[in-house]
């Protein structure tokens, strides 16, 4: 390359290095709902000083050998840009951006759910949920998971319980790859009546399209089973209402990043996190609702009911019959058995929903972060709901003729389905009598949820530093 | 109307007159709180402080003019717990209780400052009734009246509610809706309030 273009480079690295550490600089003086962002920029300084030490190295040895560090500067430069993305990151998670009340509780639960990965919560200008992580870290930095939530629905606390679902995401990793060889192994059979009529690399692409497709639905099955598993029927009600401006019957495709139609994701959520009936003829939708309590719903309903709630419990069966009426419809899988490739890998699908659901079911009870842990709670905070106090505290009397109070946080579950409860009766209220304050009643119930999330981790973050001082 | 003393609290918020109706004070981190004829309350996380270079003046019965005004002259600031929050000699910020307070239709509170922060020049609240019924966090008036700069720190027990009975039962029907930070003013709803002004404008009553 000639010398000209060299000192070209040369400029446009020391160029971006400089600015690198100003735009740190800059984003260190933000203020951030969390420590997660200052961890984030610590680290990238640091590694930022290596990449300064590299460049100034290859300066020194530029005058000798000009390729050799024209290659070495290209090799910096492709290395800043891959952590430019962290700067945007930190822009999108400052204070002013991020429903930071809620940031604190999103970052414990992913400490629990990923110990080994810090989290950057951050809203972005898209209409969807999304996580991005490295699933081979070589740096601090790279392991942080990136967290987006859409900045449209900053307040809109009903939807965040859909973080459940992105956190799954990167705990899948392993359950997937360990399922990939046998899968293949069966599409190639199922394939092969097709494999002398294409070449061997068009055969293999074919197969690998397949495996594709199976494990784009299946990650996404999981990651809303996971959802459930932790937020319970909340987790189902949020990505109903996601999904209900969408076309339910989707069919997975390329522009569509071969995401199942939310109508089969619904229905699997039921099947396996509920052990609801949504296959057709399973339960007409006038039957009287399961009673057994070994099954969750059940369970809440009774629960609901010995509590005085009657109308919470008549609540979740109406919805979840609702929703049930919905999936047994069929019709997004009458869409997907129009094509062969698609039929194929959601075969296998199905063939590896029982073992996927186990394995996020167990990872929600190992991590103690499954609904069902505290769903006594629910009923206490819908009391506090009702009064329109946030459900962000427990309130029992103790001591002699019960005259004072202890108080202790529910989990973060139990808010979220106490909410969407009461959110839902309003719902239906406001579509009887057509309320024109219905947003204003929303938004309250918004400010109420993300207040008691706020009021659960500084009661977390007080008793911890309680226990940790010494006696006085 | 009397002040309600320690047990009368405690039994206002434990076995209250009307269960449907109790005297809430959450989160209650500390029973200690509950102090002989007071409940002591925190400081929240969220602020609002003026930005004195985006406003002429305010006027209050200029209403076509004053909400906007109000929006671009005050920014919220919202400080992490353990982060520090400076209010500087002169200085007018708007704070709120950590605490949400649901108070009986049969209860009304005044807010008090703490005199230790009071001595140190720090003005706490000065429209310091709380109507029966409301329900929310409250609004304080933060003014560093002292001569140093003070650091505040979300948490700190800031004021203190001290409850009366209220001689007949009321409904809030205040401007403020479950408020759960501080509060812009909102003098501009007052319906009166433009006559007064030199346009003497439409009495919206």
């Amino acid at each position: 390359m000639d010398i000209s273009l060299l000192n070209r480079l040369r400029t446009l690295v020391v160029f971006e290095v400089d600015t690198f550490e100003k735009q740190l600089g800059r984003l260190r003086s933000l203020h951030y709902p969390s420590g997660a962002a200052s961890s984030l920029i610590d680290n990238l300084v640091n590694e930022l000083r290596g990449h300064r030490q590299e460049i100034n190295q290859v300066l020194a040895d530029f005058p000798d050998d000009p390729e050799r560090a024209g290659r070495a500067l290209r090799s910096q430069h492709r290395l800043l840009v891959q952590k430019l993305r962290y700067l945007s990151s930190l822009e999108d998670a400052e204070t002013v951006r991020a429903p930071w009340s809620l940031v604190p509780s999103i970052e414990w639960l992913a400490s629990a759910l990923l110990p080994d990965k810090p989290l950057l919560a951050t809203c972005t200008q898209s209409l969807n949920y999304g996580i991005r992580w490295n699933p081979a870290p070589k740096s601090a930095v790279q392991r942080f998971a990136i967290l987006e939530l859409p900045a449209i629905h900053k307040t809109n606390a009903f939807l965040h319980v859909l973080v459940g679902h992105e956190l799954f995401h990167p705990i899948l990793q392993e359950f997937l790859k360990s399922r990939a060889a046998d899968v293949i192994s069966r599409l190639r059979t199922a394939l092969n009546p097709i494999a002398s009529q294409v070449t061997k690399d068009r055969f293999d692409e074919l197969v690998e399209q397949v495996r594709y497709i199976w494990q784009r639905a299946l990650e996404e099955l999981m990651c809303d089973m996971g959802c459930a598993a932790i937020f319970g029927p909340a987790a189902v009600f949020a990505s109903a209402m996601l999904h209900i401006g969408g076309n339910l019957d989707e069919p997975p495709s390329l522009e569509g990043s071969f995401y199942p139609p939310p109508r089969y994701r619904l229905r699997e959520v039921l099947r396996y996190a509920f052990q609801a009936p949504v296959d057709e003829g399973q339960q007409s939708p006038d039957a009287e609702p399961d009673q057994s309590d070994d099954k969750p719903l059940p369970r809440l309903a009774r629960l609901l009911s010995d509590r005085g709630f009657g109308w919470a419990r008549d609540v979740l069966e109406k919805q979840f019959k609702i929703i049930q009426g919905e999936v047994q419809k069929q019709t997004d899988l009458e869409q997907v058995n129009q094509y062969p490739w698609l039929k194929l890998a959601y075969e296998e699908v199905q063939g590896s929903l029982p073992q996927a659901w186990d394995y996020v079911r167990d990872k929600a009870q190992s991590t103690s972060t499954s609904w069902l842990e505290t769903i006594e709670d629910i009923p206490k905070l819908l009391e506090s709901i009702g009064l329109l106090v946030p459900p962000g505290e427990i309130r029992e009397t103790v001591g002699e003729d019960s005259s004072q109070l202890r108080t202790r946080s529910p989990s973060l579950s139990a808010i979220s389905i106490a909410m969407w409860l009461y959110r839902l009766r309003e719902e239906e209220q406001d579509a009887v009598k057509a309320e024109d304050n219905e947003l204003r009643r929303y938004h309250r119930l918004c400010r109420l949820m993300l207040k008691a999330f706020e009021d659960v981790e500084i009661r977390r973050e007080y008793d911890s530093r309680k226990k940790a001082a010494p006696a006085s | 109307m009397g002040v309600l003393t320690r047990d009368l609290i405690w039994s206002e918020m434990t076995h209250p007159k009307d269960p449907q109706d109790p005297l809430i004070v959450t989160p209650l981190l500390e029973n200690s709180q509950v102090g002989s004829s007071s409940v002591d309350v925190r400081l929240g996380h969220q602020f609002i402080v003026l930005r004195r270079a985006a406003v002429t003046h305010v006027d209050a019965t200029d209403q076509a003019d004053l909400n906007q005004q109000i929006q671009r002259s005050q920014q919220k600031v919202r400080v992490s717990l353990h982060q520090p929050f400076i209010i500087h000699p002169g200085q007018l910020a708007l704070g709120a209780t950590l605490e949400y307070l649901s108070l009986p239709r049969r209860l009304t509170a005044t807010v008090e400052g703490r005199s230790s922060w009071g001595r140190l020049g720090l003005i706490i609240a000065t429209a310091c009734n709380v109507d029966p019924g409301f329900k929310g966090c409250i609004t304080l008036e933060l003014v560093n009246n002292g001569e140093a700069p003070l650091v505040l720190y979300p948490g700190v027990r800031i004021a203190q509610l001290v409850f009366h009975l209220a001689e007949k039962g009321a409904d809030y029907r205040g401007k403020y809706d479950c408020p759960v930070g501080p509060q812009f003013s909102r003098i501009h709803e007052d319906k009166e309030i433009p006559w007064w002004g030199p346009k003497a404008g439409e009495w919206h009553g």
